[in-house]
């Protein structure tokens, strides 16, 4: 009791963690196929991407190195998203309209925590070791080298952008507590979005880049923390907002989430 | 003419499996939005892309900015064509498979095999009148479009390469009979069609060694020589001989089906599902 | 101080009633008409420590209405409702420290890992001190048996033996106030009798004051003094079932099989009893319905005797489901 809240939520996260593993060790199968999934819907445009620079030196002024190392920027916070938080999709069906909502009330833990911590998606981590991978040519392509300061620095950015696309997915799945999603279907056009993510914003037009940006920031999921270590200086400002941004798009999440949970409890579906 | 007759009756009894499935499809009309919303944004992205890489009249291997306008937006209406078909033949297969429709469909008098191309006919029927269509009147009016060189051998060529990919996909479909869950098969081989039948890139893009082999397989069939034919980019001589080989490869792959097909029944039979 | 207290509880919703068809679809993307529909109107009742509460009703009736406000997944309308002293809607996540709940229909287990773990894993939501939880433990064996289950996963365990489970998670953190929801349903005779028997005990050795909702009336029987019945979202009935049956159920019946076939009239006059009538199709079977109030059942059997000669004779009690019944013929007349 004594125990301060935040070791008592990261002991039970870890526990959740273990009982997780150990029930899915019963299907080793099906972690291959999670595997062969995420990897097969990940890989194509790495596949593009090399094929196209086989034929020229540069698009839209960001050379092979660039271009990778902002892809495996996008694609590292894109299978964190997936491994720690893709639980939210589940919101709509198997949560509020099989009634397993009801279950996770009635557990002395917040509702939102319990969510993202009761199923973890292994099999992405193959598409995070090809994110690495292709992070860890890009440099070496380039000719990067990081101090330790830079290497922290990176490791918050990640964190930051894949924060950002938690809470986007977030805010998107807590509407299904007024709008009925039996499919689960809400957050499918932000899967396809984040295609955008992967490359320079620069290729598209003014409009896009600003929707981007600030509608639905996905630039700061990848190629604007990612310009940081490309020595661009044109984005430095953009670097410096994405963990602000972060942390707006999480506080309106855990507002839209926390309406949401107000309404089921005073609608009971 | 008595022939032509029992061949007719026939053919509209398989005719109404794909009624079945078209009118299955209409039913989700929210679904339908999102997905095609889904397909747009795809398109819109290898647009811009395309729009970077070949920026300046810059051209690839003979492809300029305003072939790949076309190709994109054709190549991502083909993809609703691909996901009908492994959802509705491999992914179908397998879930009839544990399901244990599979067996009570052995026992109507029709064959398996039609059947199960007849349904996914309807759903491609669906996909192109309304998702297809909806989508290239956009692009048309967005950013516009080429109509086909010649629409009518393109259909053709358009129509064997379905009839290609739906071979592959019962081919996968039958592997739900040895693997206990083929979802891993499934999802590996949608991502390499996608891959090698050029609807993320031109196959002449790729390096040489790669396309040499691309040659002697059936995947550039199912979409690369359609979208060339629509292109114009074939002289007569060789769309003829290409609708010959993608004829003859539409052929081997639903005769391996049938032949595939049977032996695993037998299997099944024997050891009792 | 009432463990549970139910004030004047009012639950309404609003909800839009929807038009049929591609035309209705259609009207009610513009226009929609909405209705308050009363699940739960005004309710009152108190619930004490240690007591074991029937709570029946049919579906609709406003039972699951009542049990998720009392649980805090449901805020209400009107009215006030303090459990443990806490009101559960406000401070759901204390609240739901201090009680159970066994859903029959659902686990609460994780489908994946084994029994044991799935404990465990709740002993650190709950913060069960490992002492405790071994004791628990330790009695949950004695009367449910479930210790060869404890290594066997969730999802391979057979209905009774998940129930079973279920209800020792529930009370894995010694929860003054248990809820079961249809505990016993699709569970064969032996099954439903050893759950039943377990919650007999643990009522009786912890002192946990449960409440009980169930479509099997057998279970209330066996288990409840007191019962609720709620219908329309108004409580029709609160008392001991028991009780009410006698005093309800005045109706009786003595079915007396005969050997050959009498003349009716002549015994309805000898009997000067209200119903008479030959049951079944071969006339062989003589169905005599009183009121216990008017006569006794021993009067009957008696005159029965003197008259003919039976071949056998069996009194119908009413059942519990008939005492049901009636009540809710009463509230509609």
């Amino acid at each position: 009791m004594v125990m301060p809240r935040i070791f008592f939520y990261g002991k039970i996260y870890l526990r959740y963690f273990g009982q997780y593993f150990k029930g899915r060790l019963a299907y080793r199968s099906d972690i291959l196929i999670q595997m062969v999934f995420a990897l097969s819907t990940q890989i194509t445009s790495l596949v593009f991407i090399v094929i196209i620079f086989n034929h020229i030196p540069d698009i839209n002024g960001w050379s092979y190195g660039e271009i990778l190392f902002i892809y495996g920027f996008a694609q590292i916070s894109i299978a964190l998203f997936s491994m720690f938080f893709s639980n939210l999709i589940q919101l709509g069906r198997f949560y509020i309209l099989d009634g397993n909502f009801d279950r996770v009330l009635l557990r002395p833990l917040p509702p939102l925590f319990q969510i993202i911590i009761e199923r973890l998606d292994i099999g992405s981590f193959s598409t995070l070791a090809m994110g690495v991978g292709a992070l860890l040519y890009a440099a070496a392509k380039l000719d990067m080298s990081l101090s330790a300061v830079e290497c922290l620095i990176f490791f918050g950015l990640v964190l930051s952008a894949t924060l950002i696309f938690a809470g986007l997915v977030l805010i998107l799945v807590s509407l299904t507590f007024w709008i009925k999603d039996p499919t689960g279907a809400l957050a499918w056009p932000l899967m396809t979005v984040r295609e955008f993510a992967k490359y320079p914003i620069t290729i598209y037009t003014p409009a896009l880049q600003v929707f981007l940006s600030w509608i639905l920031p996905l630039a700061f999921t990848s190629f604007y923390p990612a310009t940081l270590f490309l020595g661009r200086e044109d984005y430095v400002l953009y670097v410096y907002l994405t963990p602000v941004i972060a942390l707006l798009i999480w506080g309106l999440g855990i507002l839209v989430w926390n309406l949401g949970l107000r309404r089921y409890e005073s609608s009971g579906s | 003419m008595v022939y032509l007759r029992k061949f007719w009756t026939r053919f509209r009894i398989y005719t109404r499996f794909s009624k079945i499935r078209f009118i299955d499809r209409l039913s989700y009309r929210a679904h339908f939005f999102l997905v095609l919303t889904e397909y747009l944004l795809i398109i819109i992205v290898n647009y811009f892309l395309w729009k970077a890489i070949l920026a300046d009249g810059r051209t690839i291997r003979g492809y300029a900015l305003e072939d790949m306008v076309t190709y994109v937006a054709v190549a991502g209406v083909f993809r609703f064509i691909i996901n009908e078909l492994s959802g509705g033949i491999s992914r179908e297969m397998s879930g009839q498979y544990h399901s244990g429709e599979l067996i009570m469909n052995l026992l109507k008098p029709v064959s398996y095999q039609l059947y199960i191309y007849f349904r996914a006919f309807g759903g491609i029927l669906f996909q192109m009148l309304f998702r297809g269509a909806t989508v290239l009147t956009i692009w048309a009016l967005l950013v516009g479009l080429t109509p086909p060189d010649s629409a009518a051998t393109f259909i053709v060529s358009l129509a064997l390469g379905i009839l290609i990919y739906a071979g592959i996909a019962f081919l996968v479909g039958l592997t739900t009979f040895h693997i206990e869950n083929n979802a891993g098969v499934l999802f590996a081989t949608t991502a390499s069609i996608e891959l090698l039948s050029g609807t993320l890139i031109p196959l002449v893009m790729f390096p040489g060694w790669v396309v040499s082999i691309l040659d002697y397989l059936p995947f550039k069939m199912i979409f690369y020589i359609p979208i060339q034919i629509y292109l114009g980019q074939l002289g007569v001589q060789e769309i003829v001989s290409a609708l010959i080989v993608q004829a003859i490869w539409a052929f081997i792959l639903s005769i391996a089906g049938f032949l595939l097909f049977k032996t695993s029944v037998r299997k099944l039979t024997i050891q009792g599902g | 101080m009432a463990l549970i207290a139910v004030e004047n509880l009012t639950k309404s919703y609003k909800t839009f009633k929807r038009k049929e068809g591609l035309k209705g679809a259609f009207i009610n993307l513009f226009k929609r008409e909405y209705e308050f529909v009363q699940a739960v109107d005004n309710i009152s009742f108190h619930v004490e420590s240690g007591e074991i509460l029937g709570y029946i009703g049919p579906n609709g009736a406003g039972k699951s209405t009542t049990i998720k406000i009392l649980t805090g997944i449901l805020t209400p309308t009107a009215g006030e409702v303090a459990v443990n002293g806490l009101v559960p809607y406000k401070r759901r996540q204390q609240h739901v420290k201090n009680i159970g709940v066994v859903f029959g229909q659902r686990t609460q287990l994780w489908w994946d890992i084994a029994v044991i773990e799935a404990f465990t894993l709740l002993r650190d939501i709950y913060e069960v001190s490992k002492t405790d939880f071994q004791a628990q433990l330790k009695k949950f064996d004695e009367v449910l048996g479930i210790g060869p289950l404890l290594h066997i996963p969730v999802r391979k365990l057979s209905l009774g033996q998940r129930v079973r489970c279920d209800i020792a998670a529930s009370l894995l953190h010694n929860p003054p106030v248990v809820f079961l929801d249809e505990p016993t349903i699709g569970l064969d005779v032996a099954v439903k009798s050893n759950i039943r028997e377990f919650i007999k005990e643990m009522n009786a050795s912890l002192g946990t004051t449960m409440i009980l909702t169930t479509h099997d009336l057998s279970d209330i029987e066996y288990l409840c003094q007191r019962s609720l019945i709620i219908d329309q979202g108004k409580i029709i009935f609160d008392g001991d079932l028991q009780q009410a049956k006698d005093e309800l159920a005045r109706q009786r019946k003595i079915q007396v099989d005969l050997y050959e076939r009498v003349d009716i009239d002549s015994i309805r006059d000898q009997l000067k009893v209200a119903e008479l009538e030959f049951a079944g199709q071969n006339d062989y079977s003589l169905t005599i319905s009183f009121n216990k109030d008017e006569i006794s059942a021993i009067d009957i059997i008696q005159k029965i005797l003197d008259l003919l000669h039976p071949r056998d004779i069996k009194i119908e009690e009413p059942t519990i489901e008939t005492v049901v019944k009636e009540i809710y013929e009463k509230r509609s007349l």
